[in-house]
């Protein structure tokens, strides 16, 4: 599973942009302020949901899945865009995201989303729950592995270190989390104390095994997944370097701002971005061999 | 089963989960409460699989308990009410209140009876933040038999369910043969048409103390013991002041937000009658002995008394 051919790589960089344009259509739709942290997530979730999960989208409560839990829920587009991909709801279904009576709340809501694993609202919690899903599966000798996304704005929550204290204390083997190091938390941009090299030691201080990836290149994260899948020795953590906004422009260069309100013109121009990124992407594809 | 004469309530929780441990192995029980002070310690040898200690971490032991409940565990949580209730707040609202999950927390130390460390850890306002929630329910059992029946029927409940313990050893009340304590329901341990008391935990045992000599003064008082805080016995209460004309609650919380808090929005809206709190009047606890606190703060048969004179002299007949 380590090494990922090129044809792979052009397979999920294609879906990834399908993906962004739903995230960007649903914010456009339901002014939802989350498009920066979204997009930011998507190449991570790619990955997963294409690479390293072990799922049945038509068999969504399947007992040995791996369990993915989002715990930056304010990103829930990216992730609501990517399980209509796989198949576990209609894609249409992601238009009256934030609507009333919706299938797809604003925040998570396992008892109406199919796919969705664990509760979330706030940030924080994630952990926690994945934690207590890794713990059961254990206990039940059930070998599907728990995933757990975080953000980098949430680690500054208190709550979050009593759960990586407890994944370390539990010796979690088949706990995964992952940090999207975005640097922004809620739209401001975060200071040193909060680069992914202080992470790196706040997490070994607890135990954890600590594995770094560019979020965006998924030959990068194959490999980083691949080693965090041959390491038993604890839980682990794969710090993922990410863009906030990623792939439209307006987005990634002022935080988001000019996305924050995005209105019909906003949105138009980010999808003909993403247009003619893919675009490139096939011109780039039929050139090399 | 047996039910032993006059253990604590949460004694005899502990008795009901060692039971529920043997019949059930995916049962899990997660302790935040710290070495010999958990009444729980005894079973974590017993059943070593089934009992995880986690040591006062509140918050991330509710997630812990919501994650396990998520993978199809059947999921208790003990700890001091005075930690888990405020401190993990946020996770119970989130993680467990809102997705429903059938979590059953013990909650110990409540009220002011819990134990001599004073104010902070005599939590008097726990059932308000817990009333408050959605698909929330709350039991409060007044003797062993009832906590017993209470925790083994707790598959009873819907969504979540508090139990609040106290960890006095209350003696065994004067119960029909063959009763049951189902959510939402009440035990009407004494009936009269002079007054309706209502009350639950320790100030039960004071309300009938309270109805012996109000009897003696031709006043048959109604006791209601209402262990299910929410769902509220609203049929129970409101049949019984249609009766009487008059209310009196007894509870060891504070004043607003508790049973008081309960009873009066059930009746303001369905039957007004006058009604009257005996509980702690808007203030903190501090150290002393259960008897003393309870004596010191009003929380007797006496400050009952007064409190049915007052209601009923205000009740319209």
């Amino acid at each position: 599973m380590t090494t990922m051919d090129r044809n792979k790589v052009l397979e999920l960089e294609r879906i990834a942009l399908e993906v962004r344009k739903d995230v960007v259509r649903m914010i456009g739709l339901s002014r939802a302020p989350s498009l920066g942290s979204s997009l930011s997530i998507v190449d991570i979730l790619v990955a997963l949901y294409f690479w390293v999960l072990s799922i049945r989208p038509e068999d969504p409560k399947w007992t040995g899945r791996d369990r993915f839990v989002l715990s930056k829920a304010n990103a829930c587009p990216a992730l609501y865009a990517i399980l209509a991909r796989k198949g576990f709801f209609d894609r249409d279904e992601l238009w009256s995201y934030r609507r009333l009576g919706a299938m797809l709340q604003g925040t998570l809501d396992p008892r109406r989303t199919p796919g969705v694993e664990a509760p979330g609202g706030g940030p924080c919690l994630g952990l926690g729950i994945s934690n207590g899903i890794a713990l059961g599966c254990a206990m039940d000798k059930n070998p599907a592995r728990v995933f757990c996304l975080m953000g980098d704005g949430e680690l500054n929550k208190g709550a979050v270190w009593e759960s990586v204290a407890a994944a370390s204390l539990y010796r979690l083997k088949n706990l995964y989390a992952i940090v999207d190091v975005n640097g922004v938390r809620m739209g401001t941009p975060l200071d040193a104390h909060d680069s992914p090299e202080a992470l790196k030691s706040r997490f070994e201080a607890f135990g954890w095994k600590v594995f770094h990836a560019d979020g965006h290149s998924f030959k990068s994260l194959a490999e980083a997944f691949g080693e965090m899948m041959e390491n038993p020795a604890g839980p682990g953590v794969l710090l993922a370097k990410t863009q906030w906004g990623r792939g439209v422009f307006s987005a990634e260069v002022d935080n988001g701002k000019a996305l924050a309100s995005p209105n019909r013109e906003r949105v138009e121009n980010a999808l003909l971005e993403l247009e003619r990124a893919g675009k490139t992407l096939e011109e780039e594809s039929n050139d090399e061999p | 089963m047996s039910h032993d004469c006059n253990l604590s309530p949460m004694e005899a929780a502990v008795s009901s989960l060692r039971l529920l441990a043997s019949c059930d192995p995916s049962m899990i029980v997660l302790d935040s409460e710290v070495g010999e002070n958990s009444p729980l310690s005894g079973l974590r040898g017993e059943y070593p699989h089934q009992f995880l200690k986690t040591g006062l971490s509140e918050s991330d032991t509710v997630l812990l308990a919501a994650g396990l409940s998520l993978s199809g565990r059947n999921v208790f949580v003990n700890s001091q009410s005075a930690y888990l209730v405020p401190r993990a707040y946020d996770a119970i609202r989130e993680a467990v209140a809102i997705p429903s999950l059938p979590i059953r927390f013990l909650l110990t130390h409540s009220g002011l009876t819990g134990g001599a460390d004073g104010a902070t850890l005599q939590i008097i306002e726990d059932l308000a933040f817990l009333r408050a929630l959605p698909n929330v329910s709350i039991a409060v059992p007044s003797d062993g038999l009832s906590a017993n029946k209470i925790v083994e029927g707790s598959d009873a409940f819907r969504g979540p369910v508090f139990f609040r313990l106290s960890a006095l050893s209350l003696p065994e009340l004067e119960r029909p043969s063959g009763a049951e304590f189902p959510p939402g329901g009440a035990s009407i341990l004494r009936e009269g048409d002079g007054v309706t008391l209502c009350a639950y935990g320790t100030m039960v045992h004071e309300a009938l103390r309270a109805a012996a000599i109000l009897s003696q003064q031709g006043i048959e008082a109604e006791v209601i013991d209402c262990y299910s805080i929410k769902p509220l016995p609203a049929q129970a209460i409101t049949a019984s002041v249609r009766r009487t004309g008059c209310c009196v609650v007894a509870e060891e919380h504070n004043s607003s937000g508790g049973l008081g808090g309960a009873v009066s929005e059930l009746l303001c809206q369905s039957s007004p009658v006058p009604i009257k709190f005996v509980s702690v009047q808007d203030r903190f606890g501090q150290s002393g002995g259960p008897e003393e606190l309870l004596e010191y703060y009003g929380l007797s048969f006496k400050e009952i008394l007064s409190a049915v004179s007052q209601a009923w002299t205000m009740r319209r007949r």
